[in-house]
């Protein structure tokens, strides 16, 4: 091995001095011959008998030089470069054909990479946490009101800590909870959690500057913090001089131990504030690391264990109707990252992506084929002259490298591009998408790719080669019988096949284009547009009264700015969170399903007006529903419905099981229309509002009905704020339209792929009818000039081409038609609102495609009609 | 082609290689010699019982130059004229030791074989 290695790279330092190697020798052997020749002479031959001999002595001088000019090289190399001078000779001479390829190729190479790494980012790849696999995320299953992983109550956390034997650590942090960092007169509202000292050592991950706090801070109650780089760096210019400084946090002065690598994101990526848990008893979630040896099943028991003897030992906890019990929920961190909708709509892109890159081979091995049949005779001239078998399918191989390698270039390429437009306009939304880029795994999977379509292109354009023997090479040289026939057979297979793919391609983007249509056109139950949103959170210290003092003053000084219709306050409009609230009704009938889930909020009679939400019976709250007043509650209409059935739900009494309104017993008033606040795709559920005034919290979005586009009001809105109080930060300011829109990120995300991959298959598929029936007009010259010399008159020639033409496509779709049916029926996750036997779509979709195909038809239609008989008709 | 070589029969491949090692033993016992110097005293040396295509001295000057047996330069002949001179280097010496001592050995069997055969 070592041997052989050593004799290449000889053979190839020789090689680099071939040219002066091969000069020596051609003067050391004219020499030798004439010192020779001498030799003779002097033993008295004459000059020619000497020359003769000197010959005869030395051997054959050509098959020395010869040997030895091999010997300074490595054969293979040579001839490989040969032919791929040849190659690149023989595509400059069809330009077209080199550049529809590489396209085509690019094209399909672009769409599978864009997908691979969205699906590598998103799903394949290891989360930034050590030992990603181990990790499990803890939950709460609240049994009795059906909500499954809801946060763990204390002390179960607590309890889980010291009794659980599965894990090899445990940690635990509250959910995102924002909080006010304020810098010298102005505030700012950040995303930060309060976590265990352990959480760091649990994910496996240490700070970039500093140290995380320590579970010796934590049970001191020190005021210490570690922070995210983004803030330390906006904050103090770069992350090792945030270390040891001083954050004024809900007005609680705060030093920061350490900052974190950007891609740490526990438990959201908006979280860069982490404080000690400390004794509080919060609601968290939590994260553990199974121990070594330890199945998932197992921890599962071993949790459902504790359960039980929890339940036993807090026998005042199972029967609180407020607590959410002891049934653990552990599911896998990575699962709980990319979430099955996710991974679903991902899965359908993929398979979007791998129909695009068949068509684009479908495509290229059609244009192969017209190609040989062009580049037979060719062939048959090589074989002529003696080039062996192995030497021309070599060249095939070669000639599809060339093309599979400048595909990948311009695949990559347009990757690179179309992936920075994708993450600017849809990333923020998709899960991990900061990860998405042209990492090494997506280079190799983009390289793998064009491997395989090379070696595809080397088996169709090398498969006629083996088929025409010499002779009938040379006679035949192209027309079109025999071979050609069978070759045109085989792409009309092709063309077939691929437009029954384009046909399923599209039918999918218009499943998922009507859905969006279906989501979009959902009643919300308010009216988004010319709707400006944004939230303000008052400082910890403010009472109630001064809470609501504060809110009461916003709204009235923002409803005098120019530009505003009407603008109230809502708890929390679009919550994230699942709902918490349990009430007991009076005098209902049993709500249909046991416990309902249940959103209640606190809302000002504004918000009511600013929202254009439509009142069904009763009245809306007034400025007379303060503290002092009987507290009064307004419904939705699914809260009655649930409740109290058909009977009128104003006049009834409801009670909130917290300590809320001291437990007193709240009138409803008014049934307002329901409002769809979360997943737009589900019924809203029951909703409960009181008004804000009787229960003011100290966060609240504040909406405001524009006169013109809402966000110029932008600026005015921030400094009336902060004209009343600098310390309450105005933050997540958009207008309603936009909120809402990000609950349709996802299906967003799919109808722009889809669409994109069904555009190229469209593209595709007609640049591969054209082809086809170009090819076959050139073919049928003869045939077309005999008919019109017949009498055909111009309409019988273009239908001669229409028909061929939608033979094809009609074959070509109906095959599609069936296979789009089956594919839609595995996209039925993904479709709402409309069947996956969409009617619309599967008219629509086969009509375009016809379109298309026709239009695809026109140029060799034309020159059929353009066709000079006499020219046609001469014999070559 | 230069497969060519691999697919030669060993009664080739021992010839091939015995040219190799006269042209190293030569360049050993005279020093630098051109190839034409090589040829004439291999003649010489043989005394017209080896029939030798001087031609493939240059094939094995070419091939002991691929193993760095020996180097090649330009110089001056005796008849004042330019010619390319070969010289054996370090690695020749010991690879020719090592081919010396095979070949005596092979040599010697063979004697004891027909010694014995004698006996």
């Amino acid at each position: 091995m070592w041997m052989r290695l050593r004799a290449i790279v000889s053979r190839l330092t020789f090689m680099l001095a071939r040219r002066r190697l091969d000069e020596d020798l051609r003067l050391e052997i004219d020499a030798h011959l004439e010192a020779l020749t001498c030799h003779y002479r002097r033993q008295g031959m004459t000059r020619d008998e000497a020359y003769l001999a000197a010959r005869r002595q030395f051997g054959n001088t050509a098959v020395l030089r010869q040997d030895i000019h091999e010997m300074n090289g490595i054969a293979w190399l040579e001839d490989a470069r040969r032919d791929l001078r040849h190659t690149i000779r023989m595509l400059t001479k069809a330009p077209g054909f080199a550049t529809l390829t590489v396209l085509t190729l690019g094209l399909g190479i672009a769409a599978s990479t864009v997908t691979f790494s969205v699906l590598n980012a998103v799903v394949l790849q290891p989360l930034p946490y050590r030992d990603p696999d181990s990790l499990v995320l803890l939950w709460i299953d609240d049994v009795k009101r059906q909500l499954h992983q809801t946060l763990i109550p204390h002390p179960l956390y607590r309890e889980w800590k010291e009794r659980s034997r599965a894990f090899s650590a445990l940690a635990f942090s509250t959910s995102n909870t924002p909080v006010t960092l304020s810098v010298s007169g102005s505030a700012d509202r950040l995303d930060a959690v309060r976590a265990t000292a352990s959480i760091f050592a649990v994910l496996g991950v240490s700070p970039i500057e500093g140290r995380v706090y320590t579970a010796q801070e934590e049970r001191n109650g020190d005021s210490v913090a570690v922070v995210g780089r983004a803030l330390a760096e906006r904050r103090f210019g770069s992350a090792a001089a945030a270390v040891g400084r001083g954050l004024r946090i809900d007005g609680e002065l705060t030093t920061v131990t350490g900052v974190m690598p950007a891609s740490f994101a526990f438990p959201g990526r908006e979280i860069q504030i982490w404080r000690p848990l400390g004794e509080r008893r919060a609601r968290v979630m939590g994260v553990g690391r199974v121990a070594a040896g330890v199945q998932l099943s197992r921890a599962r028991q071993d949790m459902n264990a504790i359960g039980r003897q929890l339940a036993s030992a807090y026998p005042e906890l199972a029967a609180d109707p407020d607590f959410p019990g002891f049934a653990t929920n552990l599911v896998r961190l990575d699962d709980d990252v990319a979430g099955r909708d996710t991974r679903s709509a991902l899965w359908i892109l993929v398979g979007a992506a791998l129909l695009t890159m068949s068509i684009a081979c479908t495509n290229v091995g059609a244009l192969l084929m017209t190609r040989a049949a062009a580049r037979h005779r060719e062939l048959a001239l090589q074989i002529a002259l003696g080039a062996t078998r192995g030497r021309l399918v070599r060249q095939r191989v070669i000639e599809s490298a060339v093309l599979a390698l400048a595909s990948a270039i311009v695949g990559v390429v347009s990757a690179q591009w179309l992936l920075r437009v994708l993450v600017g306009s849809l990333g923020a939304t998709i899960p991990r998408s900061d990860a998405i880029v042209l990492d090494g795994y997506v280079l190799a999977f983009a390289t793998g790719l064009s491997i395989a379509c090379c070696v595809f292109l080397g088996i169709v354009s090398a498969w006629p080669a083996d088929g025409p023997s010499l002779q009938d090479a040379l006679r035949d040289a192209g027309r079109s019988h025999g071979v050609g026939a069978q070759r045109r057979r085989v792409q009309q297979v092709l063309i077939v096949a691929e437009v029954g793919v384009t046909l399923s391609l599209i039918c999918g983007a218009g499943l998922v284009l009507r859905s969006l249509g279906e989501v979009r056109r959902l009643p919300l139950g308010f009216d988004p547009d010319n709707t400006l949103l944004f939230r303000m959170v008052v400082p910890n210290e403010f009472s109630t009264q001064q809470r609501r003092r504060f809110f009461d003053e916003a709204t009235s000084r923002l409803r005098q700015l120019p530009g505003v219709r009407s603008a109230g306050v809502i708890g929390n409009l679009l919550p994230v969170s699942a709902p918490n609230s349990g009430v007991v009704v009076e005098s209902g009938v049993e709500p249909t399903s046991a416990h309902v889930a249940i959103l209640d909020d606190a809302i000002s009679p504004e918000a009511f007006s600013a929202l254009r939400v439509r009142l069904l019976d009763g009245r809306l709250f007034n400025h007379e529903d303060t503290t002092d007043s009987t507290p009064v509650a307004i419904v939705n209409q699914r809260f009655a419905r649930e409740f109290w059935g058909n009977e009128r739900a104003v006049g009834k009494r409801l009670r909130f099981l917290d300590d809320r309104s001291g437990g007193a017993w709240v009138t409803v008033v008014g049934v307002v229309d329901d409002m769809r606040r979360r997943r737009l795709e589900d019924e809203p559920g029951a909703q409960v509002f009181q008004p804000f005034a009787q229960a003011p919290g100290r966060g609240a979005d504040v909406v405001i009905r524009t006169e013109r586009s809402p966000l110029s009001l932008a600026g005015s809105v921030t400094r009336t704020i902060a004209a009343i109080d600098a310390n309450v930060p105005v933050y997540r300011m958009s207008t309603l339209s936009e909120r809402l829109d990000e609950f349709v990120t996802i299906r967003r995300f799919q109808v722009v792929l889809l669409s994109l991959f069904a555009g190229a298959g469209v593209l595709l598929a007609a640049i591969g009818i054209y082809g086809v029936i170009r090819q076959d007009v050139l073919q049928r010259t003869q045939e077309i000039g005999v008919r019109v010399a017949l009498g055909a008159s111009r309409r019988d020639v273009v239908n001669l081409v229409l028909k061929r033409c939608l033979v094809l496509t009609g074959l070509g779709m109906a095959i599609g038609w069936f296979a789009s049916l089956a594919v839609a029926g595995g996209m039925a996750g993904l479709v709402y609102g409309v069947s996956p036997r969409d009617p619309v779509t599967f008219l629509v979709a086969p009509l375009l495609l016809s379109g298309v195909a026709v239009i695809a038809c026109i140029e060799p239609a034309w020159r059929a009609l353009r066709l000079d008989i006499f020219k046609a008709l001469r014999p070559e | 082609m230069a497969k060519g070589h691999a697919s030669h029969g060993p009664k080739l491949e021992l010839l091939q290689g015995t040219l190799d090692l006269m042209v190293l033993q030569t360049l050993d016992t005279m020093g630098p010699q051109h190839g034409y110097g090589i040829a004439r005293r291999i003649e010489q040396m043989s005394d017209a019982i080896l029939k030798l295509n001087e031609g493939t001295v240059y094939a094995a000057l070419m091939r002991l130059q691929h193993r760095r047996w020996i180097s090649a330069s330009w110089g001056t002949s005796d008849a004042n004229r330019k010619a390319k001179f070969y010289a054996i280097t370090v690695a020749g010496k010991r690879q020719l030791a090592r081919e010396v001592e095979a070949w005596d050995r092979l040599a010697g069997l063979v004697a004891r074989l027909r010694g014995a055969e004698q006996a």
